[in-house]
């Protein structure tokens, strides 16, 4: 799933970046509203951050040029303009979403993430969407959510490919060159300690016992394994 | 401007005017009284004046009259000749001692002027009225006043006793005046002359003044038909007349009168013109010190709007750094979670402290949104305890360092309609307010729970709690339990207000409570259960 991040400020650009490919996203950027469209027009991203306040054209006609080409694809400003005009001007073009600044990398994640379940609803149809079971979890990737009896634990884009990636190849080792190409991109830098430290909050959220995981299975020096 | 700054100032501008208006108009009548009483003797007393100077005249004549009659003997031509030379006299007349005209005698041959006399005095001479029965005091002049306001009455002064028995008689002959002086010689003969009409008015005119220092009134010399017999003044008007002062003429001329003439809209004018004056000028006076008064609201009020606009210009500034600052705070806490505990509690300080930043920076624009009437909610469904997992989350570290546990309970919470900006930022500042002042205290009691339509936190700490008589204090702007800068708490004292003016706003309340030990705060949010629950 391809992101648009449009921000003047690099930091802040950069910054988004990161947190939104942790989470599994592919993320491409903009620092100006010319850039943005022209980007939007290339990349034909499944949604978009989009910041106000940039120089030249602003955020909010970069919003309505994107609905003015009759595309339905989510938008959510990120700006530090938070008087209730400025969020009733961008949810009046159209917006899905509006994040004030300063705001927790947790809270951009839960309204991605929020965002991301409206863009998967569009796939439904789609065998790759599909809900499975990983012993006595029950994965939902249309919601982004997993369930263990009455207990619901909320899973990033990431987590779901890695999942998906164990359930589809169930009984098998995946090495961590296949998860690096399936689940981090090909534009991402190969980082074992990456993976491990990804693999062990996983475990958290979705082992009964994270300490001797029965889901997600250590294959030393090669990779990790789920078997029914 | 607001309503009421506009009816204060004018009631600044328009009751001191009523007021002033008011008296000026009632010193303003009193003051005309007076002076129409005082312009009223004054004129009266010019008056007086002309019309001594006509008696004069008159008695003049008396004097001219008697000094000319001939003391040798009398004849009907000698008289005629003294009528002919005489430029006062038009025609002497003798009678005898019992009446009877002796001259110009009706029995003999006369001139034409002789028989002319006859015709005019004939009716005097048929009824006797010469001498007539007041022939021996002297008579009477009256002052004749019309003025409503202030009636003036003269009156001449009673001759002394006459030397000699003398008089006049007045009467009128076609459009003239006709006087004839008349006086008793020893002998008992009573003699006398018709005076010349047109001789005496000119002498009387030639008394008068030919111009006059009346810039708006004239003085008239009126007959007894109120015919104009001389005038002077540069008021000619005709049209709303008022003769406030009138005096009638000694004897013979009785029946004529002056009268002071002057325009129904004089003598009060000058007065209403200072009066006007003064009042424009305390209303330019009111009307400056209510703009002066204005201009200087208005530049406090600018600069007050100044230094909230610059207070959210430097807070909006600080909000991308902020960000910045937090997120890759937030981002190196997830890369460095199994590193050395030192390293890790480092950034957990880095990270609640752009946090509490963002709190602060919250408050200060939410407070402003707040005092501009900007201050809106947005519900939309969601789940309360998510919120408040996300707030504690925020808060386990800095509380963990003071000691406190945090207990949080959001078993009953469901799946409902509130903004979750507003309760976030609720509970962060309840949460803030526990780690700055709960000292002393271990744990604080974190439960929400859904009650129909209402949503109820409830956030109770077991530190030294508040003391009573701040209860309902600490709930106002800028209030703080201790204002000491070095009593080492933070904070400016607006958490509260916006968690309540947020909860108010959602058709909620922030109270607090009583308890034991510590402080017990119990938020109600309007929160009705969303029909599409999560179906976790």
């Amino acid at each position: 799933m391809k992101v648009l991040i449009a921000e003047d400020d690099p930091n802040t650009r950069e910054g988004l970046a990161e947190v939104l490919q942790r989470e599994g996203y592919d993320t491409v950027c903009a620092a100006n509203g010319t850039e943005a469209l022209d980007v939007f027009e290339r990349e034909k991203p499944d949604f978009v951050c989009l910041d106000i306040m940039m120089p030249g054209v602003d955020g909010y006609e970069v919003c309505r040029e994107i609905r003015r080409r009759q595309t339905l694809t989510p938008i959510i400003f990120i700006s530090a303009k938070s008087e209730e005009m400025d969020k009733v001007v961008g949810l009046e073009l159209g917006a899905d979403d509006f994040i004030m600044k300063p705001f927790g990398v947790r809270e951009v994640i839960a309204r991605i993430r929020a965002v991301t379940r409206r863009c998967l609803a569009a796939r439904r149809h789609d065998p790759a969407v599909e809900s499975f079971s990983l012993l006595d979890v029950e994965v939902f990737p249309l919601e982004l959510r997993a369930r263990r009896g009455n207990e619901s634990i909320d899973l990033s884009l990431r987590d779901v490919k890695i999942l998906q990636l164990l359930h589809r190849k169930s009984g098998q080792v995946v090495t961590r060159n296949e998860f690096f190409d399936e689940c981090w991109g090909i534009d991402y830098l190969p980082n074992s300690r990456t993976l491990d430290q990804h693999i062990s909050q996983l475990r958290k959220r979705i082992e009964r016992d994270p300490q001797a995981p029965a889901i997600i299975k250590t294959v030393h020096g090669v990779g990790y394994r789920y078997e029914k | 401007m607001k309503p009421k700054l506009a009816v204060i100032y004018f009631l600044i501008i328009v009751a001191p005017l009523a007021a002033v208006t008011w008296l000026g108009i009632v010193v303003s009548r009193n003051e005309t009284a007076m002076v129409r009483v005082r312009f009223n003797e004054l004129m009266a007393g010019r008056l007086n004046d002309i019309a001594a100077q006509i008696s004069a005249l008159l008695e003049q004549r008396e004097r001219e009259l008697m000094a000319q009659w001939p003391t040798d003997a009398l004849t009907a031509e000698l008289l005629r000749e003294r009528a002919r030379s005489s430029g006062i006299v038009r025609q002497y007349f003798v009678l005898d001692p019992r009446g009877t005209l002796l001259y110009p005698s009706p029995a003999e041959t006369l001139t034409k002027d002789e028989q002319d006399f006859l015709t005019r005095t004939r009716t005097i001479w048929e009824r006797s009225e010469i001498p007539g029965p007041e022939t021996e005091t002297q008579a009477q002049s009256t002052a004749v006043q019309q003025d409503s306001v202030n009636p003036i009455t003269q009156f001449k002064k009673a001759a002394p006793p006459p030397v000699t028995i003398k008089g006049w008689h007045s009467g009128y002959w076609g459009s003239g005046i006709q006087l004839l002086f008349w006086w008793r010689e020893e002998s008992g003969r009573l003699v006398g002359a018709e005076l010349n009409e047109v001789r005496l008015m000119a002498d009387i005119v030639g008394l008068l003044p030919e111009a006059s220092a009346l810039p708006d009134a004239r003085i008239e010399l009126n007959d007894s038909q109120d015919a104009v017999v001389y005038q002077w003044g540069d008021y000619l008007g005709t049209e709303g007349n008022r003769a406030p002062v009138q005096l009638a003429l000694a004897p013979p001329l009785g029946s004529w009168h002056l009268s002071y003439i002057v325009p129904d809209d004089s003598q009060g004018a000058p007065l209403w013109f200072g009066m006007a004056s003064g009042i424009a000028t305390l209303a330019l006076a009111c009307a400056g010190l209510a703009v002066y008064f204005y201009r200087e609201n208005t530049r406090a009020l600018r600069e007050a709007q100044q230094r909230v606009t610059f207070v959210n210009q430097v807070s909006h500034e600080l909000k991308t750094p902020l960000t910045n600052i937090r997120m890759y705070a937030e981002v190196l806490q997830e890369d460095l979670s199994e590193t050395d505990e030192r390293i890790r509690r480092r950034l957990d300080v880095i990270v609640s402290e752009s946090q509490r930043l963002s709190r602060m920076i919250g408050n200060v624009l939410t407070f402003s949104r707040n005092e501009r009437q900007l201050l809106t909610l947005h519900p939309s469904p969601g789940n309360a305890g998510d919120v408040l997992r996300n707030v504690a989350s925020q808060f386990d570290t800095p509380l963990r360092n003071r000691g406190i546990h945090i207990d949080l309970d959001t078993s009953n919470c469901r799946v409902a309609a509130f903004d979750r900006d507003a309760f976030e930022q609720i509970a962060g500042n309840l949460l803030s307010n526990v780690e700055k002042y709960a000292i002393g205290g271990d744990s604080v009691r974190i439960t929400c729970k859904q009650e129909n339509d209402t949503l109820i936190l409830e956030v109770a700490d077991n530190g030294p709690g508040i003391p009573a008589p701040h209860h309902e204090r600490i709930f106002k702007p800028f209030y703080r339990v201790s204002d000491r800068i070095n009593d080492g708490v933070a904070g400016t004292g607006l958490g509260l207000t916006i968690a309540r003016e947020l909860a108010r706003l959602h058709g909620g309340d922030l109270t607090l409570e009583p308890s034991e030990r510590g402080a017990h705060f119990k938020i109600t949010l309007h929160a009705p259960i969303h029909l599409m629950e999560d179906q976790s």
